[in-house]
């Protein structure tokens, strides 16, 4: 006979059980489509269409889409260009704005925010065109700079609303200390607040990585080859004999790449507490 | 070390005047205390002479240097936060240094200032600690250094005590006051204790609702109030206040209130006292001055005793106050610790009107002042 304690218990254990269950179901929902694609990634064409979990693995689909005539390599460094240009111009603006809209009174603030996030109400699809008008006419079609400014009106709104809501939470009296210690406001930005909001930054810088990396939509309107990015590359792959499964797959992998190993290294920040205990 | 002068300096807030024209002279060398209720406007001013705040109208000097645009960074001054403000991400001693090496000091000089402040301080085993690992009372300390270092012409200081305990609080009184003694930096300090007030101003300013209510010596305010809001916000517990009339009789003066009658000395009277004959005032007596009769040789002699009946005992150990009912107010009187006075039971009280105050009902101006 179990007591009431016992019952407690072996509730708890089916429970937990229960716990263990549904995360395992959605890893596994969110994990076989990857494991498909790496599985794929390595098998010889003549395997993609098997269910095999063992076979000789091969870096042939690798070498086939960095040669000719695939030649992903160029596809590639526009990817990297344009992002990282992204980033480079539009985390330190939205920095620099989130500071201001955190910390300074400016009139019309409240409304200058709401413009500021319903950019991002906006279908993308419906601004395409405009974009496309705007960037023929000044003779930016097919170049990264068209690419990196399309990223950045997508990012920096993205990126002043979450720089923003980390940023009040740090308290202004550090700053002020700052300020009195002989910091210039610059200085308090480049010194303390990026310090102190370094997981906001890198949050944001993570998040805006990976809405320019993965980006389709105006690549594929705005270029036509010179200033193509990988994700519009993986395209040239549904070729008239249908999809290269194989090929396909190991261009997804080196484009999953860089993102998975960026989420690595900044991981621990995510965690790391705001203030670190400079007040209580 | 320096003097700074306040010539009607105002701040306003959204169209709302929250410090209203304020003048002020800190000597150079003088430890002085804003003090006041939250919202009283001590807070704001200390801001607007670290430059934190802008000031709506009036002149700011610190030394002979007209500050009102001057940013904080080009003040001289260094200021030690309520929450310490320490950064959260440097060890000890780069909190400490960090202003030195702005001011593009050799490193060997800053390493030499930052020992001397850390030994006065008692810091030498945390200097590679970050904030998050000191507690309250180190953090505080650490917050001092980093003002101390400086060498700046006036320390600014926001209650910088209020976030220890009751025991370190004390403690870290005495320490800044001798401090303040050894290094002789003018120093402003705000607080809303008026004991750590008392203690620790040469001068103490107590503001309210954004005005300045008198700036004296710390005896002279709790002797001398202006007005009932300093009589009543200084000393502690609070000084008693009670309406009664004011008449004039063959005798002198009393005060009358029901059944209760208390003749004032004749040397107390004074000019002003002349307009309320016949008309209501306020008496203002602190629990010091109202004691046990029977254990008060000289007192209950006098002719200004009260018998009223005890409501709450609170034994202090060295003193007991006690809560009685005089016409229809609670009013604190102070007993000695062995006093017979028992809850319930009726107590000879007898007043010291020799040390007694009486307000203007309206103005709540001190009219017992010569």
């Amino acid at each position: 006979m179990s007591t009431p304690a016992g019952t407690n218990r072996a509730f708890k254990t089916v429970y937990s059980c229960l716990e263990y269950l549904a995360v395992a179901i959605i890893v596994l929902i969110f994990f076989v489509p990857i494991a498909w694609i790496v599985l794929t990634a390595f098998k010889p064409s003549q395997d993609v269409y098997t269910l095999k979990l063992f076979f000789t693995p091969t870096l042939a689909n690798f070498r086939a889409i960095f040669s000719y005539p695939l030649d992903f390599g160029p596809y590639l460094l526009n990817s990297f260009i344009v992002t990282t240009a992204t980033l480079v111009i539009g985390i330190p603006i939205s920095l620099f704005a989130a500071y201001s809209l955190s910390r300074f009174k400016i009139a019309g603030k409240q409304g200058l925010l709401f413009w500021i996030l319903s950019t991002q109400f906006i279908p993308p699809v419906i601004i395409a065109l405009p974009f496309f008008i705007l960037f023929r006419n000044l003779g930016l079609l097919d170049t990264r700079i068209s690419l990196i400014i399309v990223n950045l009106c997508i990012i920096i709104p993205f990126a002043i609303w979450l720089i923003k809501g980390f940023l009040d939470g740090i308290p202004t009296d550090i700053e002020e200390a700052a300020l009195i210690d002989g910091c210039s406001r610059f200085g308090v930005l480049t010194r303390i607040i990026v310090a102190l909001a370094k997981p906001g930054i890198l949050t944001a810088t993570v998040f805006c990585f990976v809405l320019s990396w993965n980006e389709f939509m105006f690549p594929l309107i705005l270029s036509r080859q010179n200033a193509t990015t990988l994700p519009v590359a993986l395209m040239l792959l549904n070729a008239e004999k249908g999809v290269i499964w194989e090929q396909m797959a190991a261009a997804g992998i080196v484009l999953v790449i860089p993102s998975v190993i960026l989420v690595l290294l900044v991981r621990k920040h995510f965690v790391q507490g705001l203030t670190l205990g400079a007040l209580d | 070390m320096a003097r700074v002068v306040l010539e009607k300096v105002r701040k306003e807030f959204n169209g709302a005047e929250v410090v209203h024209a304020t003048d002020l002279d800190i000597k150079n060398k003088e430890f002085l205390v804003l003090v006041g209720p939250s919202g009283c406007g001590k807070s704001t001013t200390l801001r607007m002479i670290a430059g934190l705040e802008e000031i709506s109208g009036g002149k700011l000097y610190i030394g002979d240097q007209l500050v009102n645009d001057v940013p904080p960074k080009d003040r001289d001054i260094a200021m030690v936060f309520q929450n310490y403000a320490l950064y959260p991400h440097w060890n000890v001693y780069d909190n400490m240094s960090f202003a030195l090496k702005l001011k593009k000091m050799p490193k060997a000089e800053i390493y030499e200032k930052v020992k001397k402040a850390v030994e006065l301080l008692g810091l030498e085993d945390l200097l590679k600690r970050k904030p998050s690992q000191l507690s309250g009372g180190q953090r505080q300390r650490v917050a001092l250094g980093r003002a101390i270092v400086r060498e700046p012409q006036v320390f600014l200081m926001d209650e910088p005590l209020s976030n220890l305990d009751a025991k370190l609080r004390v403690q870290m009184r005495a320490e800044l006051k001798k401090l303040h003694n050894s290094l002789q930096t003018t120093t402003i300090y705000v607080t809303h204790d008026q004991t750590e007030a008392m203690t620790m101003g040469d001068r103490l300013v107590v503001l309210n609702k954004g005005r300045i209510q008198q700036v004296d010596t710390p005896l002279l305010l709790y002797n001398h109030p202006n007005n009932m809001f300093v009589a009543g916000f200084i000393g502690s517990p609070a000084m008693n206040f009670l309406r009664c009339k004011l008449i004039k009789e063959q005798g002198g003066f009393s005060l009358i209130n029901g059944d209760l009658k208390l003749n004032i000395d004749k040397e107390k009277v004074t000019v002003k006292m002349q307009g309320f004959i016949q008309k209501d005032v306020v008496l203002g007596i602190r629990p010091e001055d109202i004691v046990d009769a029977d254990t008060n040789g000289v007192l209950n002699n006098g002719s200004n005793i009260v018998r009223a009946e005890v409501e709450v005992m609170e034994p202090m150990g060295s003193e007991t106050f006690v809560w009685v009912q005089i016409c229809g107010r609670s009013i604190i009187a102070k007993a000695p610790s062995n006093t017979c006075a028992s809850v319930g039971k009726s107590l000879r009280l007898a007043v010291d009107m020799s040390k007694a105050h009486l307000f203007d009902p309206d103005t709540e101006e001190n009219i017992s002042l010569s």
